[in-house]
């Protein structure tokens, strides 16, 4: 069974100013996978991130189902992104602060099915409140008023609102204490799963990145520097680089045996 | 629903504040005995009492705060002329309110080449000397307080436009904009969903203090001939007709001076007290 890939990247790049943030970057992504993106703060994570939505400019060529991002209308952007969503580092940040939750996750419905009844509406809405775990007499509530984990899970909600198919996590956890990590983890991958999502999860968090990636991406100084898969990248790494990324991970209990690599 | 969490958290906050509370119970009784003064006292604004010419506030007649060099009774025209003064402010901040937010905001918002035209134009419209604007405006169109209301209006949003537009640029790095620009919300949508609802700290203490300003401009204008014309009163023209009798009936100076300038400290205290409401820094 042979379908071309949801996501094509060929060449995209980069530049604020005199400084190029990605440099020539290709790589494809398929219906319901899950690929990680690692690399060291500042290495052009996010600047690709943004740089696939469009939100940055960028020059190359992201096919998304065979249509260019980056040369579509604006209009016809606007429509794409109904299947476009993007969760963000910073998860009170990313939401307005003077906009209740219930109109934040009613914000995607307005925008492309505007035809909804207010009933039909508010059903999904505290559908999908429910499934990201939180209570319904959250809904009257302000950013302001949760604690990150929960806010975290409000931008979830709102991401997977109108079942995307590709999902762009920017550092979803990095802003989260450890134990939440794992819990907005585990609700992005069940979510991923029941809606057949594409995901690119974009992480410095090694261990994160193993556990839900399919295949991982490796970035250094706006480049790729190895792509393989999650098994084949942390058994036997080929980069230096991405040596020196998985020996920087500490092991609780390792002793001064470990094995150091550095650049 | 319009942010009511937001306004009751502002609401209570407010409401620890004695200064900023008791200007607004201040500008409220002014606004009320505006209203109603006509219907409380027997005289009227234009009526001249000859046989009480310049006397002082006394219970005769019901000249309260007495009369002035032509026997009109200064109680009705002080309250005639708050009401003037206080329509030409909140006129002149409604249209600074509506005008120079949906200018700022697009400006701010668009950026680039839209913003240095939009910018250029209100630079070069508060280049021009206000009062030459105003004599020009009356020249032209002749003494009618509604070309006073055009021309107070048509300059007064320039100040508010840049405040929004200052506002809205860094509102615009924010990332909660670029997650609307993410979810495919249309520029429209953004501006008035996202970038106005969060500009409303700044902008409502910046239109209460508009309010005192435009008061103070009118009575400027009027004391200098162009505003309020007589027999209609302003606080501004109540002043300049009293500055001339100052020494021989102090009264009819005090009575629209004290008026005014509870008017207008109350205002700041208020523009004071919204501001510490609406400050998210100390939620």
């Amino acid at each position: 069974m042979i379908h071309s890939p949801l996501l094509q990247v060929s060449d995209l790049c980069v530049q604020f100013g005199a400084f190029t943030a990605v440099n020539p970057v290709s790589f494809d992504l398929n219906e319901g996978e899950t690929l990680g993106l690692v690399g060291e703060s500042g290495s052009g994570k996010s600047s690709l991130a943004r740089a696939i939505l469009r939100l940055v400019p960028a020059t190359g060529v992201v096919l998304w189902k065979s249509e260019n991002i980056l040369a579509c209308s604006h209009q016809r952007l606007r429509r794409l992104r109904r299947d476009l969503s993007i969760i963000f580092q910073d998860p009170l940040a990313s939401l307005n602060p003077r906009m209740q939750v219930g109109d934040l996750l009613a914000e995607p419905l307005h925008i492309f099915e505007p035809a909804l009844s207010h009933n039909e509406r508010q059903r999904r809405i505290l559908k999908m409140l429910d499934r990201v775990g939180l209570h319904a007499n959250m809904l009257t509530q302000y950013p302001h008023e949760f604690s990150g984990g929960q806010c975290q899970r409000i931008g979830v909600a709102r991401a997977m609102m109108l079942q995307p198919q590709l999902l762009v996590c920017d550092e979803p956890v990095s802003s989260l204490d450890v134990s939440i990590q794992g819990q907005i983890v585990n609700l992005l991958v069940d979510l991923q799963i029941e809606f057949n999502t594409a995901m690119l999860f974009i992480s410095h968090n090694m261990a994160v990145v193993r556990h839900i990636s399919d295949r991982v991406l490796v970035m250094y100084r706006g480049q790729l520097v190895e792509s393989a898969s999650c098994d084949t990248l942390f058994a036997a790494p080929v980069h230096p680089y991405t040596r020196a990324l998985l020996a920087a991970v500490p092991v609780i209990g390792a002793t001064a045996a470990r094995p150091s690599a550095m650049l | 629903m319009v942010l009511p969490g937001i306004w009751a958290d502002a609401a209570r906050r407010f409401q620890s504040g004695v200064a900023a509370k008791a200007g607004l119970v201040v500008i409220f009784s002014l606004a009320l005995l505006a209203i109603v003064g006509p219907w409380i006292n027997p005289n009227r604004f234009d009526a001249l009492d000859w046989a009480n010419v310049a006397v002082a506030p006394t219970f005769q007649h019901a000249h309260w705060f007495g009369t002035d060099r032509l026997g009109r009774d200064l109680f009705v025209r002080a309250l005639a002329g708050t009401r003037a003064s206080l329509l030409i402010g909140l006129f002149a901040s409604a249209i600074s309110i509506i005008i120079g937010i949906s200018y700022g905001a697009v400006a701010g918002y668009l950026g680039g080449r839209i913003d240095n035209l939009m910018m250029r134009s209100v630079e070069i419209l508060s280049g021009l000397p206000l009062v030459f604007f105003v004599i020009f405006v009356t020249v032209l169109f002749g003494h009618n307080p509604y070309w006073l209301f055009v021309s107070i209006g048509a300059v007064g949003w320039l100040t508010m436009a840049r405040i929004v537009r200052g506002q809205t640029l860094s509102l615009r790095q924010r990332e909660f904009i670029e997650a609307a620009i993410a979810s495919g919300a249309s520029t429209g949508r953004i501006i008035y969903k996202h970038v106005i609802p969060n500009l409303l700290g700044p902008v409502i203490v910046y239109a209460t203090l508009t309010v005192s300003q435009t008061i103070l401009f009118e009575s400027f204008l009027s004391f200098l001939g162009l505003g309020v014309q007589e027999p209609q009163a302003s606080l501004g023209t109540l002043i300049s007709a009293g500055a001339g009798e100052m020494e021989s009936a102090p009264w009819i100076l005090m009575i629209p001076g004290i008026i005014l300038a509870l008017l207008l400290t109350s205002l700041n205290f208020l523009g004071d007290g919204l501001r510490d409401a609406l400050d998210v820094k100390e939620r």
